[in-house]
């Protein structure tokens, strides 16, 4: 076999290149989707509805922190078995 | 209520930016890639602050307007939309905030790891 040419090896790596921005793309719009559906999960639990104010209560701030925590851990339970089971 | 929408949307749309990309599938990219993912993450700014936009507006109408007797929102209803868009804000900004911090603490693990895992290897 014949060593590769220059023009073979340019074309691989922009191959390489085009695979890891898609890559990094998908990542990227998964990590932003974790994000807009913890917001939303932990205001549904957390935020009082009708608002009384805008600001939020030292209740409200301890029950989203605890809501992002147990989220998180939720997210690397289900990572795990999803991981494992293929 | 002294907070503006873009400001707030701002902020938002800075903690998706400033989170970090895994440094394997970046740092090796070349330039026109950088680029390019640099165009696509301010594509997907705009898109998402439009989508939240979107979704504040219909959350809060669902949750204060509720009589179709005015065409005009009553005394009620236009503080609970304002109440409404700020605390959604707020819970945005605190979540965001939570975030960023697991994000940053689980990508510290996970390097930790893979360098305990690179070290044994070598050992062996």
């Amino acid at each position: 076999m014949s060593t590769p040419t220059p023009e073979e090896i340019n074309a691989e790596n922009h191959a390489m290149a085009a695979a890891a921005l898609t890559l990094a793309t998908t990542e990227l719009e998964f990590r932003v989707e974790l994000l807009n559906k913890m917001v939303s999960s932990c205001h549904n639990k957390c935020a009082a509805k009708p608002p009384k104010e805008g600001s939020l209560s030292v209740g409200e701030n301890s029950c989203i922190d605890r809501c992002c925590s147990k989220y998180w851990q939720v997210v690397a339970i289900v990572g795990q078995l999803l991981g494992t089971s293929k | 209520h002294c907070f503006t929408i873009q400001k707030d949307l701002n902020l938002f749309v800075l903690y998706v930016i400033r989170m970090n990309f895994p440094l394997d599938s970046v740092a090796g990219l070349p330039d026109e890639a950088k680029a390019a993912l640099a165009a696509t993450l301010e594509h997907m700014q705009v898109r998402d602050s439009l989508k939240m936009y979107n979704n504040l507006v219909e959350m809060c109408f669902k949750d204060c307007v509720e009589d179709m007797r005015s065409k005009n929102l009553s005394a009620k209803e236009e503080p609970c939309v304002a109440r409404c868009a700020e605390k959604f804000m707020n819970v945005t900004g605190r979540v965001g905030m939570r975030f960023q911090e697991f994000y940053t603490t689980m990508e510290k693990e996970a390097a930790a790891a893979a360098e305990a895992a690179a070290a044994a290897a070598e050992k062996n």
